[in-house]
């Protein structure tokens, strides 16, 4: 009941603040935008409606993991900024389960934005092939960064004192991971440029909507992939558990 | 530092002399560097859980969620405690400290007095056996002052609940606390009893005055 | 309307610069190589399977034979070689040994993301002769197909953010009326 109360507080705070509407809207502005690219513009209007709806899980993919980056770098220290961290520390429920909330309310708001872009999806994709498939992998990656950028954002937040502190950091690991992409092809293919692309999440998750979703190939040359994003999940529920189970203003 | 069951206890010293640390090291958020704490028989540190359902706390600055309503926040923090509180409930919560009708206004529009006594309201919220107040008198007019007073005089006379009031308003002190500590660069200068007789009680702020002066002077000295 | 053979010239120019070692569908008389096209019309979005052969017609073994596409497109005027970056995820093949008579069959699933007029050439490159064995350029034709409809995307785009605020303004406004009441 306490977890289930805590988790209801995080969604009902991101629906109800500002923050969250500005977050949902700037999504669906994003989708939008490149939407109208893809009629607008003559050579992405003759793009393959795989490509189109890959290009677009990227840009999905890029606002998980924002998303994941503002909500953990919230989580705690935003908390702790609006001294409203020690009226939660000082009730009965234990600051893993307060992480697991807001872990919780991350993984909500993910599924919002990818609910709000499923009709996109379907806009730019429903001619073309694997469709159903791109829906289901989307979603596999979506959660599965949320989970592992979320977790340890959130892990950090419970250690620093700021959000502007944790914040500055989420951002560089976001730019860190989205640089083997930003980077291209060239650069992807080096031995560190592979090796990059093997242990970096946002880097897996890419690169299995792109198997699935251009290339047609089966579950069976996901599982490299979906291996990276599981271990780093795993990681970063630990960090995030080992992190609060003593959290401190 | 002792603490006796059904005490009103005092405990000054300027600012920066470790109250509200002190404060949070007896509710487990903060852990001693060293030294032994024992709250209610338990250690706050290791038994948290436990101790967290039997004890509250009004800390000296606290954030709100301003997108909630009052009634909204205290159900959401009884829920927290255990407790399912229904409408009729947290109007009478909010009538205790003086906030009638209050439980459907978001609390952003609240004055800072009508935030105070809604974070009193909430840390009654589990009729605790001991309560920790962090300058609860902060941002109160007189009259709210006099009405906190009287509902933690009454709280302590009826349901026995001991009250630790962190301050440096010796009217707060003299009105409330029959047992106080003075702490001055982070120890104890003086702990003590106030006397309950009119007559002595009418020296005693002078009393208290010239006692808090002599130990944070003295401490200044050392 | 007569139609000028100038274009074709030059593009017949450029195939030869680009595969300087040009010969023909017979190969260099070890080593042939054939490319066939599937049957039917082929539209934007097809994944049609081209069926190649490599056969070795010589009397020793060929080992490391290396085969792969190139894809050109042939719009009058502005022919250029494709990247086929985003047409075949199969780019190369690599025939570790091929004996004598042996032939070597491999089909080349190509995705058609592009319309218009493309020439599709087989490549094998034996490590040890000094020219590249190409096959016949085998021509097909693209039709076009909307991919990204503006009938489908139009809505959506400016639908959903209005939408979006709209749900919005409803629960600020349920909330508002909850507290009146």
């Amino acid at each position: 009941m306490k977890l289930m109360t805590l988790i209801r507080k995080e969604c009902i705070e991101d629906i109800f603040s500002s923050r969250g509407a500005a977050l949902y809207l700037v999504g669906c502005g994003v989708l939008s935008v490149f939407s109208l690219l893809l009629v607008s513009n003559t050579e992405l209007s003759l793009l393959d409606n795989a490509q189109a709806v890959y290009m677009m899980a990227g840009i999905i993919m890029s606002l998980a993991l924002l998303i994941s980056v503002i909500r953990g770098s919230d989580g705690f220290a935003g908390e702790r900024d609006r001294e409203t961290l020690e009226l939660l520390l000082i009730t009965p429920v234990s600051a893993v389960d307060i992480g697991i909330a807001k872990l919780m309310g991350t993984f909500v708001s993910w599924l919002i934005i990818f609910l709000l872009s499923i009709p996109y999806l379907w806009a730019v994709g429903s001619t073309g092939q694997n469709l159903w498939p791109a829906f289901i992998y989307i979603f596999i990656a979506g959660s599965f960064l949320v989970l592992i950028f979320g977790g340890f954002m959130l892990g950090l937040s419970a250690r620093m004192k700021t959000f502007k502190e944790v914040l500055s950091i989420g951002l560089t690991l976001f730019l860190l991971s989205a640089s083997p992409v930003i980077l291209g092809p060239s650069l992807r293919q080096s031995g560190i440029g592979r090796l990059i692309d093997h242990v970096n999440p946002f880097g897996s998750a890419l690169n299995m909507i792109d198997s699935v979703v251009v290339d047609s190939q089966n579950i069976s040359f996901q599982l490299p992939h979906l291996a990276t994003l599981t271990i780093c999940t795993i990681f970063a529920l630990c960090f995030l558990y080992a992190t609060t189970r003593r959290v401190e203003l | 530092m002792t603490v006796y069951p059904s005490d009103i206890y005092g405990f000054l010293g300027p600012n920066g002399s470790g109250k509200t640390t002190t404060l949070r090291i007896l509710c487990g958020i903060l852990l001693p560097d060293r030294g032994e704490v024992s709250v209610l028989g338990q250690n706050p540190a290791s038994q948290r859980g436990l101790l967290r359902q039997r004890i509250n706390i009004l800390p000296e600055s606290h954030g709100f969620y301003g997108w909630m309503l009052a009634g909204e926040y205290l159900r959401f923090f009884g829920r927290l405690y255990g407790l399912n509180l229904t409408d009729t409930d947290c109007r009478m919560h909010l009538q205790q400290v003086g906030l009638d009708s209050a439980d459907r206004r978001p609390i952003r529009t609240f004055s800072r007095g009508m935030k105070q006594r809604v974070g009193i309201a909430r840390a009654l919220l589990n009729d605790p056996e001991i309560l920790f107040l962090d300058e609860p008198t902060n941002g109160l007019d007189p009259k709210g002052r006099r009405d906190i007073h009287d509902l933690l005089l009454s709280l302590n006379r009826e349901k026995g609940m001991t009250i630790i009031i962190s301050t440096h308003i010796l009217d707060d002190v003299e009105r409330l606390c029959n047992r106080i500590a003075i702490l001055h660069d982070k120890k104890i200068q003086y702990e003590g009893t106030l006397l309950e007789e009119p007559a002595e009680k009418a020296r005693t702020k002078s009393g208290l005055e010239s006692t808090y002066i002599a130990c944070t002077e003295k401490g200044k000295q050392q | 309307m007569k139609k000028s053979f100038f274009p074709d010239l030059i593009f017949i120019t450029a195939i030869i610069l680009l595969f300087p070692a040009h010969c023909p569908a017979a190969g260099n008389g070890s080593v042939h190589v054939n490319l066939q096209r599937p049957a039917g019309t082929l539209t934007m979005g097809d994944t049609p399977v081209f069926s190649g052969t490599v056969t070795n017609m010589g009397t020793k073994t060929s080992q490391g034979l290396v085969v792969y596409l190139s894809l050109v497109s042939l719009k009058t005027g502005k022919e250029h070689p494709v990247d086929l970056e985003d047409w075949s995820a199969q780019k190369a093949v690599r025939i570790n040994r091929l004996a004598p008579g042996e032939t070597n069959r491999q089909e080349w699933s190509m995705r058609l993301i592009q319309a218009g007029r493309f020439g599709i050439a087989l490549t094998v490159v034996d490590p040890l002769e000094n020219r590249p064995i190409i096959s016949d350029l085998v021509h097909f034709d693209v039709q076009q197909k909307a991919t990204v409809s503006s009938a489908r995307i139009l809505p959506v785009a400016a639908g959903e953010p209005l939408l979006l605020i709209v749900i919005f303004a409803l629960f600020q406004w349920r909330r508002i009326r909850s507290r009146r009441e």
